[in-house]
């Protein structure tokens, strides 16, 4: 990794824990924010080496224009989107309907607003996110449209983190019956800066 | 038969039967299988762009480049070249909100970039499963020249 890539690395790892703790302010419960890992990959190989080629994903997407350029993007699992829809006590379907997708998009759109932010300020300028793009499918083929396959090429930065369970409302009221299953939803922000 | 190998995004691969040929996760991208049916070959390319927006790629990046290359390559492997069928699967738009791009979306255009090929080369096209709102994963049994198709959750389509 070059200076400047290593650079890139760290500040998207910065700019990821920025958007994290944006998304856990919506959130009144959450305990713990570890901070981001962050590694270079080629947006081709995102696919096989960060997500299964067919694993089902919901993402987010924004073009990011100013003096900092590039595509941002927010990738939940499915276990994660599912976590996230029963705390809002949003029905989950199975369906990736308009409800959803509303959903989706207004979180990440506030988390990779504030990632965005961040790394605008880091790197000493501004950046302007377009509104939120937003798809839900097999991740090979999400992330190579999202990511535009122009740039499909470039080198994509991915920043990992992990926020403290989303507790239920009824533990505010002690009643929780929840069991000990995985305490953490994980997010995977990405960054592809252009050239 | 084994579970076959995994044709990457950009990649491009010949075998002859018994063999799978599988790309997964095609999207705005286009997988195009091309067989003959008596030689039992066939290929399977998985690519991402309709035509060469810049110098120094690979040509199995491109639709045009990619088709011609996969052509030669087949008949390389003992494969007729007038004896050749194609399917085609792919060239989906997934996303909703702000538009990824101006212009024609790339999916669109990588249809059209198969189908102009496919006729500059002479190989019918006989089976496809193209555009829409999902993506896909695309399976080339090289024995009988079937592709099988599978969207999520688990809706399968042989073509």
């Amino acid at each position: 990794m070059t200076p400047a890539e290593e650079r890139l690395r760290e500040v998207t790892a910065l700019g990821a824990a920025h958007g994290a703790a944006a998304l856990a302010k919506l959130f009144d419960r959450v305990v713990a924010i570890d901070p981001p890992r962050c590694r270079m990959v080629g947006v081709a190989e995102l696919a096989q080496s960060v997500f299964e080629p067919e694993e089902w994903v919901a993402g987010v997407f924004v073009h990011v224009s100013g003096s900092v350029r590039g595509r941002m993007g927010l990738v939940l699992s499915r276990d994660v989107l599912r976590e996230i829809l029963e705390h809002l006590e949003i029905a989950d379907t199975g369906e990736f309907d308009d409800r959803v997708r509303s959903v989706v998009a207004e979180l990440g759109n506030i988390a990779v607003s504030a990632a965005a932010g961040a790394l605008g300020e880091l790197e000493g300028g501004v950046a302007m996110p377009s509104v939120p793009f937003v798809g839900y499918d097999m991740a090979g083929a999400l992330l190579v449209e999202a990511l535009h396959p122009s740039l499909y090429r470039r080198p994509a930065f991915v920043a990992e983190t992990d926020l403290g369970r989303l507790e239920s409302r009824e533990t505010d009221r002690g009643e929780s019956d929840r069991g000990e299953s995985d305490p953490r939803l994980h997010l995977r922000f990405l960054w592809v800066p252009e050239a | 038969m084994s579970a076959g190998s995994v044709v990457g995004i950009g990649t491009q691969r010949v075998e002859r039967a018994p063999h799978r040929l599988r790309a997964l996760g095609v999207g705005s991208g286009i997988a195009v299988t091309l067989w003959d049916r008596e030689r039992r070959v066939g290929g399977l390319a998985h690519v991402p762009l309709p035509h060469r927006d810049r110098d120094g790629d690979p040509p199995r990046h491109y639709v045009d480049e990619a088709l011609r290359l996969l052509h030669r390559e087949l008949c390389r492997h003992g494969a007729r070249p007038g004896q050749l069928e194609a399917k085609a699967v792919g060239g989906a738009s997934l996303l909703r909100g702000a538009e990824p791009g101006p212009g024609i979306p790339i999916g669109a255009q990588n249809v059209r970039a198969t189908f102009e090929t496919l006729e500059a080369l002479g190989i019918p096209l006989v089976a496809s499963d193209l555009g829409g709102g999902s993506a896909r994963s695309v399976t080339l049994d090289t024995g009988s020249g079937a592709v099988e198709v599978l969207r999520l959750p688990d809706t399968r389509r042989i073509l």
